[in-house]
């Protein structure tokens, strides 16, 4: 089964995804913030990353730039899941972190479970 | 001997009675004038009088011949009146009188018509004071820095924005700051404005200048280190005749316009930013209610009550936008009532106290067994204090302490909110009330608006005419203290208020009196 790791500081944002994502057959982890993110992430490497950027202690930059450190951690596709959408310029984001995909909230579950099975190659149906 | 003595007295006594009134009238008009006026009063007076010699002289000459008459007469040795051939001497007598007396009712006329005029002028000059009196309030008023020069380079008039922005009165040696202090002391503008050089420039060469370059603008950092950049308007003050009557100069801050469509913009950007985050949960859990993700009518019952609590969460905070907007532009009334601010103070309690209990925050009141009177609209107080309590729990961990205290001081009424939450760093306190601001290093750890304290401090000084401080420590907690006028029915009337501050018009020239 296929995991991914959702990151988010509110916590209704990961119950929805995590409550979209296990529908769909995915194995979900969740964290309130960047470093307990990272930890989760290096103590059982996920296939994708779902990550907000604003968030306390670590946030969802940093933690793209910590889990390119790592050699178990630096092939996994991130996704970033932000409020942030004018402010900033997605293709510099997306180069300069080596983010796969960007969506800005409010956001389509929908949308975001495509993008997580388009990251991962393959469909996983759901049951 | 007739013509000797008669002579003398028409020569001495005739213009010393008669040029005495004269004289008079013209030194008392130019006295009374003032010396605004005594030039021309003088003039006058000068005019008044060089006519009455005139006519003397006149008069003087037709005496000369009346008596050379007598004295053609007299050598006969006879002292009787003879004819002489232009109609005799006496028959003349008479009527030089009368001429005198025409001169004397001319001069009456004359000073009555001084008098006449004086009263007009003085009128006049009445009405004129007014006007300075009215237009220099006008000036005071402005938001715009002026201060105005006479035509050797003295300070003359500033309004209140000059004095605060430069140093006039303030900060200079003792001196010229005494110096100023007496109306109508005469101060180089160069002296006072020394740690402007660049100012004092500007205004030289405006006065210098040919009529039709007088005006001039230049940019220019006022403090000079500082980086707020002003235009400085100066213009050359000229009468018909192109005299150099003096200088008035304008300060516009360049900032804070650029300053201003900046905090809007990330005013409007904190907004958006903090009502999408709930919208994103409303709407991620409406679409999975959509598409069939939530059979089960448990998970169901769920999603929805998530979905509630995220649209009073938005609601809340649309709420608090209008809120301060509606406060600040005065649109919404004020309804003081007299109460005891521990009453205000427990109700917000009742509010928070679940909260601070979610976080296992330990929240305690120590309230004072004093009745705290206090003059205040207890639903905006209730405000601001649960904005104090509230950002108390926000930004201090679970399992922290949060301390209300109440008590009253020599005239006012003391509230403080205590924690030992994550702090705020020295060099943010001072920025902690300013719309928008948010503590950089405590962005992260809630999520806010940067609107709370600015509405307490609203409520608390400008609404209620009290004060608000905030001490704090990073990492050892923060202490935030309200002061509010102790008493029932205070009439702190910002009308009032107002009136005081119009009155102190800053004018060094007075009214000529």
């Amino acid at each position: 089964m296929r995991t991914v790791l959702v990151c988010d500081d509110e916590l209704y944002i990961t119950r929805a995804v995590a409550m979209k994502l296990r529908k769909a057959g995915y194995d979900v982890l969740t964290a309130a913030d960047g470093q307990a993110g990272l930890e989760l992430a290096l103590a059982s490497p996920p296939d994708v990353v779902i990550t907000d950027y604003q968030m306390p202690r670590m946030d969802g930059l940093e933690l793209c730039v910590a889990l390119k450190k790592h050699e178990q951690t630096r092939d996994i596709p991130v996704v970033l899941l932000t409020a942030k959408g004018y402010e900033v310029d997605e293709q510099d984001l997306k180069e300069r972190f080596a983010i796969q995909a960007m969506i800005v909230k409010p956001f389509s579950p929908r949308e975001l479970l495509k993008t997580v099975h388009r990251l991962i190659g393959e469909t996983v149906v759901a049951d | 001997m007739l013509s000797g003595k008669l002579g003398a007295a028409i020569d001495r006594r005739i213009p010393l009675v008669v040029l005495t009134p004269v004289a008079v009238a013209g030194a008392l008009t130019g006295a009374l004038l003032g010396p605004l006026w005594a030039v021309s009063a003088v003039a006058y007076g000068a005019v008044l009088a060089g006519t009455g010699l005139w006519l003397l002289r006149v008069q003087d000459r037709r005496f000369a011949t009346l008596l050379d008459g007598y004295a053609e007469a007299e050598p006969a040795g006879g002292c009787g009146v003879r004819s002489v051939s232009d109609g005799g001497a006496m028959a003349l007598l008479p009527e030089t009188a009368a001429r005198v007396n025409a001169i004397f009712e001319s001069f009456r006329r004359q000073w009555e018509q001084a008098v006449s005029q004086k009263t007009e002028v003085e009128l006049l000059l009445n009405v004129r004071n007014k006007h300075v009196r009215r237009l220099e309030t006008v000036i005071d008023l402005l938001s715009v820095p002026v201060i105005v020069l006479d035509g050797t380079g003295h300070l003359m008039f500033w309004n209140g924005a000059a004095e605060k922005l430069l140093p006039v009165g303030e900060g200079q040696d003792a001196d010229v700051a005494g110096l100023l202090r007496f109306a109508g002391a005469q101060t180089d503008a160069a002296m006072v404005f020394s740690t402007l050089p660049e100012l004092v420039r500007l205004l030289a060469e405006t006065r210098m200048r040919e009529c039709a370059e007088r005006r001039r603008s230049v940019e220019m950092a006022i403090p000079p280190d500082s980086d707020t950049l002003y235009r400085v308007d100066a213009a050359a003050v000229v009468d018909r005749d192109g005299e150099l009557l003096g200088v008035v100069a304008t300060f516009h801050d360049l900032d804070s316009v650029r300053r201003e469509r900046a905090q809007h913009a990330e005013f409007v950007s904190s907004v958006a930013h903090e009502l999408k985050t709930p919208m994103a949960g409303i709407k991620a859990f409406v679409e999975m209610l959509i598409d069939g993700d939530c059979e089960d009518p448990e998970e169901q019952r769920e999603v929805l009550q998530l979905i509630d609590a995220q649209v009073d969460r938005l609601t809340r905070m649309v709420n608090s936008v209008l809120n301060l907007a509606r406060i600040e532009s005065g649109v919404i009334e004020i309804k003081r009532a007299d109460v005891d601010l521990n009453d205000v103070v427990r109700k917000t309690l009742e509010i928070v106290e679940p909260v601070a209990a979610e976080k296992q925050q330990t929240l305690i009141a120590e309230l004072s067994h004093l009745y705290l009177p206090v003059h205040v609209d207890p639903d905006l107080m209730g405000q601001a204090v649960l904005n104090l309590v509230s950002n108390a729990v926000k930004y201090t961990p679970e399992g922290g302490e949060i301390r209300l205290r109440t008590r009253p001081d020599e005239s006012t009424v003391v509230l403080e909110v205590a924690d030992n939450g994550i702090g705020i760093p020295q060099e943010s306190l001072p920025l902690v009330f300013d719309r928008f601001y948010r503590v950089p290093q405590n962005e992260r750890a809630a999520s806010g608006t940067g609107l709370g304290l600015a509405l307490v401090r609203y409520i608390v000084e400008d609404v209620h005419q009290g004060e608000i401080d905030v001490r704090s420590r990073v990492g050892e907690g923060t202490c935030f203290t309200v002061q509010l006028p102790l008493g029932h029915r205070r009439n702190g009337s910002r009308h009032r208020d107002a009136g005081v501050h119009a009155a102190s018009g800053r004018a060094l020239v007075h009214e000529t009196r």
